[in-house]
């Protein structure tokens, strides 16, 4: 499985009495848990959106709306959880709010001399970029709670409120988009070699 | 499908997602500071308190109920002519969870016979459990998704994470394809090799039963038949921690099931993504 090769992201310690503070209107005891928790929260808005500004959009609509909603928490226990549901679904608004009227701007390949000084890196960025972007966002927020976060994907179905088999879905599509994405950047070095 | 084509495969996509951005702009914080001070919070709803135990006793009564007329209302009025003769499953039937204590997760208490109306065969489920069933036919080494509507779906809490679950579906296939190349072109495609494969009986047929401690971090007892030129998928999917108890109960089930005895109905395909 992808993610037992993988490094976590460096956890961050919620504290519980800043939690209940916060849950009881205290708007410092919020300020400062909005420090512990904001860098988290962008990485993953942003690897689910792949754009900085709708990224920060996703972020402050969520963190204003925790604020709102915090005296409905009924367990302080469960605050990480609970707020990485709502900035999912931010996501998905800004997503939404955008698809509309965005352009799509379709970043053409540079010609770069395949080699093994750290073109193809490049090379495979692009085409994940690219190929990232054309999953749903459904699917990319599973991909980004499981392999980014290391969610186990029943606890990323528990926290997107989806069974456990649809999460997998998900994730699989995903994860074939980004398979295939590498696939494709590596045949034009293959055709260089062929050629060469 | 397997996910990783070796080493480089995963350390690419891992350095791709770890070199992103990962703190949050000051401008940002910024604005949600100043935005802070002027949104309320909203009010975390009225509760009991101690001190109210006549509101408490009240409360509780009306709770209690609403959740008998609830289960009364999914129950339906009681037959007194004789048991109730469940009415044959229909496309797309979604039978909800009745309320009440969490529903076993074997075969131990009620079982109520099961139908596909799509693949024909019959098997016997808990009777608390629900069904969802095909509304489209699968296609030949398309994976049954538990969300794909070319499967029937027979589980504890259908909408949530919860396990356990079923899924079952089939699909013609070539007289000339043997299970062993169907299973891989299938169940191995979708998860690997597994850490069991091992011949079974199904209804009298040569199946075989393929075992996954985590195949999308899911246990999975995936097993595969073949009878008259149609292959058939009967999968668990359940929760790690609990494989001992969900072989168990799966084999309770696999061991009702039947092939149908007349040709199964066909749906028309959909546009649903294949792999």
């Amino acid at each position: 499985v992808i993610a037992a090769t993988w490094s976590r992201p460096p956890e961050v310690e919620v504290d519980r009495d800043l939690v209940e503070r916060a849950r009881k209107g205290d708007r410092e005891a919020f300020a400062v848990l909005v420090h512990q928790v904001s860098d988290g929260l962008y990485a993953v808005a942003w690897r689910i959106l792949r754009d900085s500004s709708l990224a920060e959009d996703a972020l402050q609509n969520a963190l204003v709306l925790a604020w709102r909603r915090l005296p409905k928490l009924r367990d302080p226990d469960r605050f990480e959880a609970w707020i990485h549901r709502i900035l999912v679904h931010a996501c998905y608004d800004e997503s939404q709010r955008t698809k509309s009227w965005r352009t799509t701007v379709t970043v053409l390949p540079i010609d770069l001399p395949g080699s093994s000084d750290g073109t193809s890196t490049i090379d495979d960025r692009d085409e994940l970029d690219r190929a990232f972007r054309h999953v749903s966002i459904e699917q990319r927020a599973v991909f980004v709670l499981h392999h980014y976060l290391g969610l186990p994907l029943v606890e990323v179905a528990e926290l997107l409120g989806l069974p456990a088999g649809t999460a997998r879905s998900r994730l699989h599509y995903a994860t074939l988009a980004l398979r295939d994405a590498l696939v494709a950047a590596a045949e034009p070095m293959a055709r260089e070699g062929r050629l060469a | 499908m397997r996910t990783t084509d070796g080493p480089m495969f995963d350390q690419r996509i891992a350095d791709w997602l770890e070199d992103d951005p990962s703190t949050a702009p000051q401008e940002a914080l910024d604005i949600i500071a100043a935005a802070l001070i002027s949104v309320p919070q909203r009010s975390g709803g009225w509760r009991l308190t101690r001190g109210q135990p006549a509101l408490r006793f009240g409360f509780a009564m009306v709770v209690a109920l609403v959740v008998v007329m609830a289960t009364w209302n999914l129950l339906g009025a009681p037959s007194f002519g004789g048991p109730a003769t469940p009415s044959p499953p229909t496309p797309t039937e979604l039978v909800p969870t009745l309320a009440g204590p969490t529903p076993p997760f074997g075969l131990g208490g009620d079982v109520a016979p099961f139908g596909s109306p799509l693949y024909g065969y019959t098997l016997d489920r808990p009777v608390e459990w629900t069904v969802r069933t095909a509304t489209r036919a699968l296609q030949e080494v398309e994976p049954p998704w538990v969300d794909s509507p070319a499967v029937d779906y027979i589980a504890a809490f259908p909408l949530s994470s919860a396990q356990p679950g079923i899924i079952l579906a089939a699909v013609d296939v070539a007289d000339d394809r043997t299970l062993d190349e169907w299973t891989d072109l299938t169940a191995v495609a979708t998860c690997g090799e597994p850490a069991s494969r091992v011949p079974m009986t199904i209804d009298g047929e040569f199946g075989l039963r393929l075992e996954y401690p985590s195949c999308y971090a899911l246990h999975h007892i995936w097993t595969t038949v073949i009878h008259d030129s149609r292959a058939y998928h009967i999968v668990w999917i359940g929760g790690r921690g609990s494989e001992e108890a969900d072989r168990a109960h799966f084999d309770q089930v696999v061991a009702t099931f039947r092939f149908p005895t007349t040709s199964p109905s066909t749906a028309p395909s959909s546009d649903e993504p294949r792999s």
